[in-house]
C-alpha cells in the first residue's frame, strides 16, 4: 500500500508528530519504534546495525563544548556537505560555545529552531530518521535528549535539462524532464502560475520508496477522476518502481489490449496542456517522463508541434498523420489482398509490372511480406540496442545489401521492397511510440487474415479492432472519443486542429468541470477595426 | 440500468440497418416487384412504417425504464406475452441468419471462389459474438462511428455512376406507376423499414426516449434519401428487366466506375462498406435477440448467451437453404408476413391492451368512489 507523505518541508511539523497532511488517507500502519534511550551511544549503536556493511553510510561525531557529544549521520554523495559542516556542525558548535548548560542547548535546537538550516524536522521516531537518511539527508542527534532532527540538504549530480529526444519540435520549447522529480515539478511550476496547480505526493515501493507525485489542476480536473486515480494507486503494493511503466501497467483500465491507455510524454508544456484540458499528470522519481491520463486514441495521434505550428499546416499534418496510420496497420495486408484475390482492381500495365516482378519469386505474397517484415522488426529492433558508432553501419547494410540482394536474387520482389520501406515509414510517423509498436503488432494477424479472405479478411480484422476500441475507456473516458460517442464539440481539436482563438471550450470529455477557456474573441479587434 | 444510448446513436444505427440491406441485396427484388413504381412505392412505404411503429413507442415509452419483456406479461396475460415476444425472437433470429446468409452467398459468387462458407461465416460470427458480448452501447458507439463514412461513401457513388445514367428515361417513374406495383412496393418496404419498432424492446437503454419518434422520422428520411439515390440510378442505368434479373445491380453500378488508372474498379472496396454496415445490423439483431431470451429466462447475465446465439444464427445461415435461388424465392414470398406481424401487429396489440387497462384502472377509482359514497 502506498504512504501519502505529508508536505516535505514544512518547517512547521517538527514535534508535532500526531499531524497528518490534510486530505490524505491515513493508509499506513504506525511504525515500531525502537527504544533505545537518550543515549547517544545507544542510538549509534541501533544506526550502525541497520547500516551494517554499507560503506557510503557517515557517521561523523563531534563533541560540543558544554561536554556533550553529538552525531550527523548521512549518506555520501546524497547531500550537500558544505552545507553539512558550515550550517549544521560548525554553528552549532559555536552556539554551544556560548551556552552553558545541556538543557539550553536542547532548547535552542529543538524549540528555538536556532540552526540556520530551515529544511528540517524533528523526530523521536527512529525509523523515520533512517527513512530521512535514505531519502538524501542528514540526521543529527545529541547525547541526552529523546530528540533527534533531520535535514533535508540533499545535492547529488542529476542530468540537465536537455533537449527532449524523442518529441522535439521546430517551434515549441525545447525543454525536456530529467530523473528527478523535484526538478521536473519545477518545470511544471513555472508553466502553471497558478494556485490551482496541485502536486500530491505518495511513497509506492517497500524496498525503494519511489517518490510518485499527482498533478492536476483543481477547478478544471474533475473531482472524481481525482479520487479514481488515487483509489487505483492505493492498491499498488509492490517492493519497486524504477520506472512509470511498473504504475501505469497496474492503473490501465485493460492492461490487455495491445492500446495504450495512459499517454506518457517527456515534454513539460504537453502535460501543461494536458493539465489544462482536466487531465491528470503522473511523475515518478526516477523517470524522464510524465504519465497523463485519461486519454483517448485521437490524443495518442496528435503531436505538441501541432499546437506550435499555423492551424492549416498543423491540421493538413494531422490528416497525413492518420493516413499513414492506416497505411502502417493496413499496407502489407492490402498489397497481399489485392495481388491474392483482387487483382481486377489493378489496372493491367501496373498488373503485368507486379506480375513480372513476382515471377521469380518463389513465395506466396503472405510469406514473402512476412518475411520481409519480421526482417525490418529485427533491422529496427537492432538499430535501437545496437551501439550508436555502429548502428549507421546496420542500417546500410541490412536496408540497402540485403535488400538488394534479396530483390537480385529473387528471393522478394522489388514491389515487396517498397511496401515495406512505406510501412516502416508510416510507423514511425506515429507520435506515439506505444501506439506506433500496436499497430506493429497488430499488422502481422491482419496480413495472415488478408491471405486467407482477402478485402473480407481484412475488414473482418478491422472489425473486431474496432469493437475492441469501442470497448476501451481511459479512466472512465471512452477510447474512441469525441468520434465514438460523438461529442461535436471536441472535434475541432480532433479532425482538424481550429485556430486558438476558436477554441473557447475546453474538451467536454474531461473539463466538463470548467470548460471554458476563453470568454472573449481574441480577434474581436479585427471586427472593431472602424 | 445504464442509459448509454443517444438520438444520434439511434440515428445512426438505423440508418446503417436500413440502407445498407437494401442497397446491398434487395434492390433486384424491388424492382422486380415494382418496376418503374419502385421509387414512388419506397417513398410510401417508409412513411407508412414511420406512422405504423408508432404503436410499439407508445407501449415502450408508457413504462421506459423498464423492458417490455418484463411488463409485457401484465398488458396481454403471461402466457401470450411470452408467446409475441418468442415470435420475435424467433424473427430476428432469422433476419440475422438471413442477412448473414446473403452476405456470404455474396461473397462466395464474387470474390471468394472455392472457399468454404462455413470459414466465411465463423469469421463474421467471431466478430459478431465479440460485438454482442460487449452490449449494446458498444453496438451504437460503433455505428456512429462508421455511419458518416458510409454515408458519404453511398451517396458519392451515384454520382460517380452518373455518366451511364439514360437520363431519358427519368420519365419513366412518373408515367409508369401502376398501382398494383406500387402495393407490392409499399408491402415490401414496410417490412424493411419497420424494423424500427424492434427498438421497443430495449427503451431503459435510451437517453432521450421521449424523442424517438422523431428520431424515426429523421431516420427514414435520410435512410430513404440515400435508398433512392441508389435505386434510382440502377433503373435508369439497367432498365427494369435487367435491373430485376441481377441479383447485385448496385454492384453492378458500381463496377462501371473506373476511378482513373490507379484504381481499375471500385467494387472490392465497396464490400467493406457494406460489411460494416451488415455487421453493425447483425450484431443489432442478435444482441437484441439475446437480451429478450435473457430476459425470458431469468438468465442474469447475458453474455453468456452471446456465442450459443450467434453460433445458432450462424448454422441456420449456412442451413436455411439450399440454393440462392431458394432463398430469394423465401425473401421475396414468404418472409414479408412473419416480419409484418413481428413488426407491427404484436405492437398493436400490446397497445391495444395497454389502452383497455389504463382506461380499467381510471374507471376503477370512480367506481370504488362512488360504491363508497
Amino acid at each position: 500500500m502506498p504512504i501519502w507523505r505529508r508536505p516535505k518541508h514544512s518547517g512547521t511539523t517538527g514535534g508535532d508528530k500526531s499531524k497528518k497532511t490534510d486530505g490524505q488517507p491515513p493508509n499506513t500502519l504506525p511504525p515500531s519504534r525502537p527504544s533505545t534511550g537518550k543515549s547517544l551511544e545507544n542510538k549509534l549503536d541501533w544506526f550502525q546495525q541497520q547500516f551494517k556493511n554499507c560503506s557510503d553510510v557517515i557517521v561523523r561525531q563531534f563533541d560540543l563544548s558544554s561536554g556533550q557529544s553529538s552525531a550527523l549521520i548521512y549518506i555520501r554523495g546524497l547531500i550537500n556537505q558544505t552545507t553539512a559542516q558550515d550550517f549544521i556542525i560548525r554553528s552549532l558548535q559555536e552556539e554551544a560555545d556560548s551556552l552553558e548548560k545541556p538543557e539550553d542547548i536542547y532548547k535552542f535546537l529543538f524549540e528555538d529552531k536556532g540552526l540556520s538550516v530551515s529544511q528540517n524536522k524533528i523526530t523521536e521516531d527512529m525509523n523515520e530518521g533512517l527513512d530521512a537518511i535514505l531519502d538524501a539527508g542528514a540526521l543529527l542527534l545529541i547525547d541526552g535528549d529523546n530528540r533527534m532532527m533531520t535535514f533535508s540538504i540533499s545535492s547529488y549530480p542529476t542530468r540537465s535539462i536537455e533537449e527532449p529526444p524523442n518529441e522535439s519540435v521546430i517551434r515549441g520549447p525545447r525543454e525536456s524532464f530529467i530523473e528527478d522529480l523535484e526538478i521536473n515539478l519545477t518545470l511544471m511550476r513555472r508553466r502553471l502560475k497558478n494556485k490551482g496547480f496541485k502536486t500530491e505526493s505518495l511513497i509506492i515501493g517497500t524496498k525503494t520508496k519511489t517518490d510518485i507525485v499527482l498533478t492536476y489542476i483543481d477547478g478544471i480536473c474533475k473531482p472524481e477522476l481525482v479520487d479514481e486515480m488515487k483509489r487505483r494507486l492505493s492498491y499498488i503494493e509492490i517492493d519497486s518502481v524504477l520506472g512509470s511503466s511498473y504504475i501505469e501497467e497496474s492503473i490501465e483500465d485493460n492492461p490487455y489490449s495491445p492500446f495504450p491507455q495512459v499517454q506518457y510524454t517527456e515534454r513539460p508544456d504537453v502535460v501543461a496542456a494536458a493539465l489544462l484540458e482536466g487531465r491528470l499528470g503522473l511523475f515518478v522519481d526516477g523517470t524522464p517522463m510524465a504519465l497523463i491520463v485519461p486519454v483517448t486514441l485521437t490524443m495518442l495521434l496528435q503531436s505538441s508541434e501541432d499546437y506550435f505550428q499555423r492551424f492549416i499546416a498543423a491540421t493538413w499534418i494531422r490528416w497525413i498523420r492518420f493516413f499513414f496510420s492506416f497505411i502502417s496497420l493496413l499496407l502489407p495486408s492490402l498489397y497481399i489482398a489485392i495481388t491474392t484475390f483482387h487483382p481486377e482492381m489493378i489496372p493491367p500495365q501496373f498488373l503485368r509490372t507486379i506480375a513480372a516482378a513476382r515471377e521469380i519469386v518463389p513465395f506466396p505474397a503472405f510469406l514473402e511480406a512476412f518475411m520481409m517484415e519480421l526482417a525490418f522488426e529485427a533491422l529496427r529492433e537492432a538499430s535501437v540496442r545496437i551501439p550508436k558508432s555502429i548502428g549507421q553501419a546496420v542500417s546500410i547494410i541490412g536496408a540497402l545489401i540485403i535488400g538488394t540482394a534479396a530483390v537480385e536474387a529473387g528471393i522478394v520482389s522489388a514491389a515487396m521492397v517498397i511496401i515495406v520501406s512505406l510501412t516502416g515509414i508510416a510507423s514511425f510517423i506515429i507520435p506515439h511510440f506505444d501506439l506506433g509498436l500496436s499497430f506493429r503488432l497488430l499488422r502481422f494477424p491482419i496480413m495472415f487474415l488478408a491471405a486467407m479472405f482477402g478485402l473480407y479478411g481484412i475488414a473482418c480484422g478491422l472489425i473486431l479492432i474496432y469493437i475492441h476500441l469501442n470497448n476501451l475507456a481511459s479512466f472512465g473516458v471512452p477510447y474512441l472519443s469525441p468520434v465514438a460517442p460523438l461529442v461535436v464539440s471536441d472535434l475541432k481539436d480532433t479532425v482538424v486542429r481550429a485556430p486558438w482563438y476558436k477554441m473557447h471550450k475546453r474538451p467536454l470529455q474531461t473539463a466538463a468541470v470548467n470548460p471554458t477557456r476563453q470568454k472573449k474573441d481574441s480577434r474581436g479587434w479585427a471586427k472593431d477595426k472602424g | 440500468m445504464q442509459k448509454s444510448v443517444s438520438s444520434t446513436q439511434i440515428f445512426s444505427l438505423y440508418n446503417l440497418h436500413i440502407f445498407t440491406t437494401v442497397i446491398a441485396f434487395l434492390l433486384g427484388m424491388l424492382i422486380s416487384s415494382s418496376h418503374f413504381s419502385a421509387p414512388v412505392a419506397t417513398v410510401i412505404g417508409a412513411f407508412l412504417a414511420v406512422a405504423l411503429v408508432y404503436p410499439s413507442y407508445i407501449v415502450a415509452s408508457s413504462r421506459p425504464n423498464e423492458f417490455l419483456t418484463e411488463f409485457g406479461g401484465e398488458l396481454v396475460g403471461r402466457g401470450p406475452h411470452t408467446i409475441f415476444i418468442l415470435i420475435i425472437v424467433l424473427i430476428k433470429l432469422l433476419l440475422s441468419a438471413l442477412n448473414l446468409r446473403e452476405m456470404s452467398d455474396f461473397l462466395l459468387s464474387i470474390y471468394l471462389i472455392d472457399t468454404p462458407s462455413w470459414s466465411v461465416v465463423l469469421i463474421f460470427g467471431i466478430c459478431i459474438a465479440y460485438a454482442v458480448r460487449s452490449g449494446l452501447s458498444t453496438i451504437f458507439r460503433a455505428a456512429q462511428g462508421i455511419f458518416l463514412i458510409s454515408a458519404i461513401a453511398f451517396l458519392m457513388i451515384p454520382f460517380l455512376a452518373m455518366m451511364e445514367i439514360e437520363k431519358d428515361a427519368l420519365i419513366a417513374l412518373a408515367s409508369h406507376l401502376h398501382f398494383t406495383d406500387i402495393t407490392h412496393g409499399v408491402i415490401y418496404n414496410l417490412g424493411m423499414f419497420g424494423e424500427l419498432a424492434f427498438l421497443f424492446l430495449l427503451y431503459p437503454y435510451l437517453k432521450e426516449p421521449k424523442k424517438v419518434m422523431k428520431t424515426y422520422f429523421f431516420t427514414t428520411l435520410s435512410s430513404l434519401i440515400i435508398i433512392l439515390s441508389h435505386l434510382i440510378p440502377v433503373l435508369l442505368t439497367f432498365g427494369v428487366d435487367l435491373g430485376s434479373n441481377l441479383v447485385y445491380p448496385d454492384l453492378e453500378l458500381i463496377r462501371f466506375i473506373r476511378a482513373g488508372s490507379f484504381i481499375e474498379t471500385l467494387d472490392p472496396i465497396l464490400i467493406l462498406l457494406w460489411l460494416t454496415s451488415i455487421f453493425v445490423k447483425i450484431s443489432f439483431l442478435c444482441f437484441t435477440a439475446v437480451i429478450c431470451i435473457a430476459q425470458l429466462t431469468g438468465v442474469k447475465d447475458y453474455k453468456s448467451l452471446s456465442l450459443p446465439i450467434v453460433a445458432f444464427v450462424g448454422v441456420l445461415s449456412i442451413a436455411m437453404a439450399r440454393s440462392q435461388q431458394e432463398l430469394s424465392n423465401f425473401t421475396a414470398k414468404n418472409l414479408s408476413p412473419f416480419v409484418l406481424t413481428a413488426e407491427y401487429v404484436i405492437p398493436a396489440i400490446y397497445m391495444i391492451m395497454y389502452f383497455i387497462r389504463r382506461k380499467k384502472n381510471k374507471s376503477k377509482p370512480a367506481e370504488t368512489k362512488s360504491a363508497g359514497s
